[in-house]
């Protein structure tokens, strides 16, 4: 029994050993072997971009919390219902947004605009993201914007229903419905022209982009600037 | 014995060092550099960091804090409650890179897994969340898992054969020992003890025994 147990405490200090020296022994990057799998990911990276920037690839987009700016030259949609509710921030602010969803709409021109402040007083950057602009537009679908800034030159509503109750808005099918009690409206279709909004989130299931451009620029140049012109009364 | 097997370990770290150490021999920094216990902590710190594919680590972590912070709709302006189909692929993503990246820290046995998924998530999230979080995320998730997958333990592939890093190691060692030696070795069968102090100044006698070992 003891024979046995020497044997295996010395079995032990040297398993210990062996431990500590594997977990110490440093490694290394392999450059060849880095080149093998970081170039085949950044070559589908650039097909799967040329390819969205063609349209024939939906992205996915949700973008919440940061106030962005959308415009466009156009936006025809079919099933729309709009909303009042409110986001509240942690510190129990109140900002009241419309919220917007439209089944499947068409944009564009399309902008959309992210002004972020970098930290160590670097100043912002703007990020935009353009799409639709050379003939096909943009098509999006389950679009949903909470935006407290909407605007545009002209708007047509089809079939529209004003003053429902935001829990059984029903025309943008398969998307959430307000709080009930709340104001809203709804339209079988719409088409905005020269839409300008301000929105606390975007989100969009697919997204098609034709001759997508994504651009980082230094200091505050949102799509278009100042409130929106002609806002509509929410 | 004991002296051997710590040389090559202390010496080991040295020549891929990104800090300066003096060119000392190995067991004499080894015993100079405890003296301070922020030294130390340093040096254990950068030993954890050089066994394990570390900065691939840090680039999925922040690849997957960017891709699921953009969606979370817990900021500044607080919370939101549509976050659609995209925000739950990017929160989904981004935490999974995240525990990729930590897992490459902890595990890093299974580095290759793990980088190689690292690798797949980066280009899904170009579709599924944001363009993969602005393209920063999935290049930042790129970079990374291809640095994952690149980080081999040990050393890189012997150049010459048979000149491993502990044996050239010890023969820089038994080098150092036999310089030394050599001589005070040599001139004692010629000199008597009492003029060996005026010996080490000449130049011819100390260059040629090395040569002769080697």
């Amino acid at each position: 029994m003891s024979s046995e147990i020497n044997p295996s405490a010395g079995g032990r200090r040297h398993l210990f050993g062996h431990r500590r020296a594997r977990a110490s022994v440093p490694g290394r990057v392999r450059w060849r072997r880095f080149a093998l799998m970081f170039l085949p990911a950044a070559a589908v990276t650039a097909i799967l971009l040329v390819v969205t920037a063609n349209g024939a690839l939906a992205v996915s987009f949700s973008i919440s919390g940061q106030q962005g700016e959308t415009s466009a030259d156009s936006l025809t949609g079919t099933g729309f219902q709009q909303f009042g509710t409110a986001d509240v921030t942690k510190g129990g602010t109140i900002i009241p947004v419309a919220e917007s969803e439209i089944s499947s709409a068409q944009i564009t021109n399309l902008c959309q605009s992210l002004v972020e402040s970098l930290p160590l007083g670097l100043g912002d950057v703007t990020l935009t993201i353009r799409g639709g602009t050379g003939g096909t537009p943009v098509s999006a679908s389950s679009l949903i914007i909470d935006a407290n800034q909407l605007g545009g030159s002209t708007a047509t509503f089809n079939n529209i229903q004003e003053g429902i109750d935001a829990g059984s808005v029903s025309d943008a099918t398969g998307m959430a419905a307000g709080t009930e009690g709340n104001f809203a409206q709804q339209a079988t279709s719409i088409s905005i022209s020269n839409l300008q909004e301000v929105a606390y989130a975007t989100s969009a299931g697919t997204l098609t982009l034709p001759g997508f451009s994504l651009s980082l620029t230094a200091g505050d140049s949102p799509c278009f600037a100042g409130g929106p012109v002609n806002s509509f009364n929410l | 014995m004991s002296d051997s097997t710590e040389g090559p370990l202390a010496d080991g770290p040295d020549p891929a060092g990104d800090e300066p150490v003096s060119p000392a021999p190995p067991a004499m920094t080894g015993r100079a550099r405890p003296s301070s216990p922020l030294g130390r902590a340093w040096r254990g710190f950068r030993a954890w960091r050089r066994s394990r594919p570390f900065w691939a680590g840090v680039l999925l972590i922040i690849a997957g804090a960017e891709l699921l912070l953009i969606p979370l709709p817990i900021h500044d302006m607080g919370v939101i409650l549509h976050i659609g189909v995209g925000g739950v692929s990017g929160i989904l993503i981004g935490a999974v890179l995240i525990l990729i990246g930590l897992l490459l820290w902890f595990h890093p046995a299974q580095h290759i897994f793990y980088s190689i998924v690292a690798v797949l998530l980066a280009l899904a999230a170009l579709i599924a969340s944001n363009l993969g979080g602005f393209l920063l995320g999935t290049l930042l998730g790129i970079i990374g898992g291809s640095l994952g997958f690149a980080w081999m333990p040990g050393r890189p592939e012997r150049r010459t054969p048979g000149s491993g890093w502990s044996p050239t190691a010890l023969r820089k060692l038994t080098l150092s020992v036999t310089r030394t030696r050599r001589p005070t070795l040599s001139p004692t069968p010629k000199r008597p003890p009492t003029l060996r102090s005026a010996q080490p100044p000449r130049p011819g006698r100390a260059p040629t025994p090395p040569q002769r070992i080697r």
